[in-house]
């Protein structure tokens, strides 16, 4: 889902960037063409002021050229925009603008060189003129003296004036007619006079034609059909330009439906993520729910074969001690079968011994005490206690009636069995008969640990700790070997020979210690093997539980 | 005519009241008794005094019943031994009586047939 969401953030930021570029090159593009179509404008409108204006100039003799020279510049100015806007018009490098930029620029300047030129010689045009102008109104007031070079003055300013103003082939034969005149007439030749005025005619006759031809030229430049040409391979390009901005425009309107398709796929994808993760959620609490049951009965079931084991286990543990028992029992029976019967046949005799009698009785009593001992101790042993409640015992008379379960078996093969009790009795809060069984357990074990070695003895006693107290069971083995010690609470872990020992016994014991709250551990440090149950005087209510 | 009083027999029990009473009993019946409470102190008295028969149990702390008999066979005398068993398996009795144990009597007894049997046992008429 978190995957979608990235991709849908990412696809948004590329979008925007596209439609960012899209804008930012679509308004370019059209402010460019704006420039571009004012600077055709300018450029149209500035070579017809300039050939007006040069027309002026000619029709008038106007010598103030200020229009010419603002639109010379102006020529300059647009011709430089074309040139360096050459990569700008289309955007790419176009050859065919290029090229018709260069053209129309290079015609414009070759324009304005010879508008330079019309400029020099209308100034010459223009003196010239005044000059004979001058010399015609002189003419007017010396009116009336007849003489040859006075008429030829006349005809030749005539002339001039007249092929200056109207420049038709006659006007220039006339012209050409009366400089020839003065020319031939050998006399007339140091006239002041008459020598600035042919001077001024020659001029006018040998500038008038250039005059007209850089006009003509200037007006004849091919530069109009050249900025149309530019403007076409202009239009060119922009259509181009327009078309591949459409081509563009189609490509962004697909990227944003491919978008828009991914965001509608994206959000399908999250929804059903969400859908399907809800319906996972739902499918994984009815699991959970599912399992816990099943954990819940297997555990029950684990609680149940576990009972059954311990259950097992005492069984097995009673059967070793059934034989034992069995003699204990027998021995005190025996002993009451027979002093009872020394009694009845005492009875007979005369006299009576009433000391011999009482002794006997006691002793009966005495013998029957043990034996309701014995059963006593199996009694509270092979009880299942593990539901009972804690109740306050004596610890030593735990030791003692587990003892006295054992004590036969331990005196069969002359192991000693030594019992430590406190010097005096200490009560704690247990479950007796489970209790009874962890030492039966740990006696039993020291007993078939040892049974074969040469020195056998186990110690059972135990010491107060204040709070808690610790019952030990030693046995005269030199301890337990690191690898034993750590599996040795393991279940179904035994040292045992085959078919001896179930491999129960102190996983059991484990977990009813642990079920008192206390520890049950070998001393690693006593030099024999030392097993220890400690355990509190006094049960939490709030944690202990049933075992 | 041989008596008990010709007879000593050697008692050997951990159990000490009963021990006690088997001893009361073959006193009350004239024989000399001896007793122990275990096979290593019975055989130290069986080695120093004259036993005509021995009745003894076989678990017992501090030198068992086997012992006790083994001992004696290897002397190679022919003194008749009598053995206690609780019958719960403690030793095959064919075991034993490859020891020379002529009799197995099984706790608890009657004891006018243990009595009666002893008296057979020793040629004594049963009174």
């Amino acid at each position: 889902m978190r995957k979608y969401l990235l991709l849908l953030v990412l696809g948004a930021g590329i979008f925007a960037t596209l439609v960012y570029f899209y804008i930012h090159s679509e308004s370019r593009l059209a402010h460019k063409h704006q420039d571009v179509l004012q600077l055709f404008l300018r450029a149209k409108t500035v070579e017809a002021s300039l050939e007006k204006d040069l027309l002026e100039s000619r029709a008038f003799l106007l010598l103030n050229y200020d229009l010419l020279v603002q639109e010379e510049a102006e020529v300059e100015r647009i011709c430089s925009s074309f040139r360096s806007d050459a990569y700008g018009l289309s955007g790419t490098f176009n050859h065919d603008i290029d090229a018709s930029i260069n053209a129309y620029c290079d015609a414009m300047e070759a324009k304005v060189e010879k508008v330079e030129s019309f400029k020099s010689r209308n100034a010459i045009l223009k003196n010239s003129v005044s000059f004979l102008q001058k010399i015609a109104s002189q003419n007017i007031e010396f009116a009336g003296h007849d003489s040859r070079e006075e008429g030829l003055r006349i005809r030749v300013v005539n002339a001039s004036l007249a092929y200056a103003l109207v420049s038709t082939a006659d006007a220039k034969l006339a012209l050409e007619k009366a400089i020839v005149l003065i020319d031939r007439s050998p006399a007339l030749h140091g006239l002041n006079e008459l020598d600035a005025t042919a001077k001024h005619a020659s001029k006018i006759l040998e500038i008038k034609d250039e005059l007209d031809r850089f006009m003509m030229e200037t007006l004849d430049s091919k530069s109009h059909g050249l900025l149309d040409k530019l403007r076409a391979s202009y239009f060119t390009a922009y259509e181009n330009d327009q078309k591949n901005a459409s081509s563009y425009r189609r490509l962004l309107f697909g990227a944003c439906l491919l978008f828009l398709s991914f965001v509608l796929y994206a959000v399908v994808r999250v929804w059903s993520s969400a859908q399907a993760l809800a319906q996972a959620n739902t499918h994984l609490e009815k699991r959970v729910e599912e399992r816990t049951l099943e954990l819940s009965s297997s555990e029950a079931m684990i609680m149940q074969q576990q009972n059954i084991l311990v259950s097992l286990a005492k069984m097995s543990a009673l059967g070793e001690m059934a034989g034992g028992i069995a003699h204990e029992i027998n021995n005190p029976l025996a002993t009451i079968k027979s002093l009872s019967s020394q009694i009845s046949e005492i009875l007979s005799d005369d006299p009576l011994d009433k000391e011999m009698l009482s002794k006997m009785s006691q002793s009966i009593e005495k013998t029957a005490d043990r034996i309701a001992k014995i059963v006593q101790g199996l009694r509270a042993f092979s009880r299942e206690g593990s539901h009972d409640n804690f109740q306050p015992v004596g610890v030593n008379y735990l030791i003692e009636d587990t003892v006295s379960l054992c004590q036969e078996r331990f005196k069969s093969h002359e192991i000693r069995l030594i019992v430590e009790p406190l010097a005096a009795e200490v009560a704690i809060e247990a479950r007796a008969s489970e209790i009874s069984q962890v030492l039966l357990n740990l006696l039993n074990n020291a007993h078939d640990a040892i049974e074969m070695r040469d020195v056998k003895w186990v110690t059972i006693g135990a010491w107060d700790e204040g709070d808690s107290i610790c019952i030990h069971v030693t046995d005269s083995g030199d301890g337990l070997a690191e690898e034993v010690r750590e599996k040795i609470f393991q279940p179904f872990f035994t040292t045992k020979e085959i078919g001896k020992g179930t491999g129960l016994g102190l996983s059991i014991s484990l977990g009813i210690i642990k079920g008192h709250q206390g520890i049950l551990s070998v001393d690693e440090h006593h030099a024999h093997t030392r097993f220890i149950v400690r355990l509190p005087k006094h049960q939490d209510p709030a944690t202990s539980t049933a075992a | 005519m041989k008596t008990p009083q010709d007879f000593t027999v050697l008692i050997v029990d951990d159990e000490e009241l009963l021990r006690e009473s088997i001893i009361f009993d073959f006193k009350r019946k004239g024989f000399k008794v001896l007793s122990a409470a275990n096979g290593t102190v019975a055989f130290e008295i069986f080695q120093t005094n004259s036993v005509d028969l021995v009745l003894s149990d076989i678990r017992m702390p501090g030198g068992d019943g086997i012992f006790l008999l083994k001992k004696i066979h290897a002397r190679g005398g022919q003194i008749p031994v009598v053995i206690f068993m609780t019958g719960f398996s403690e030793v095959a009795p064919e075991d034993v009586t490859a020891l020379g144990v002529r009799k197995i009597i099984t706790k608890p007894f009657e004891r006018k047939e243990l009595m009666s049997m002893i008296f057979e046992m020793l040629g004594l008429p049963f009174p």
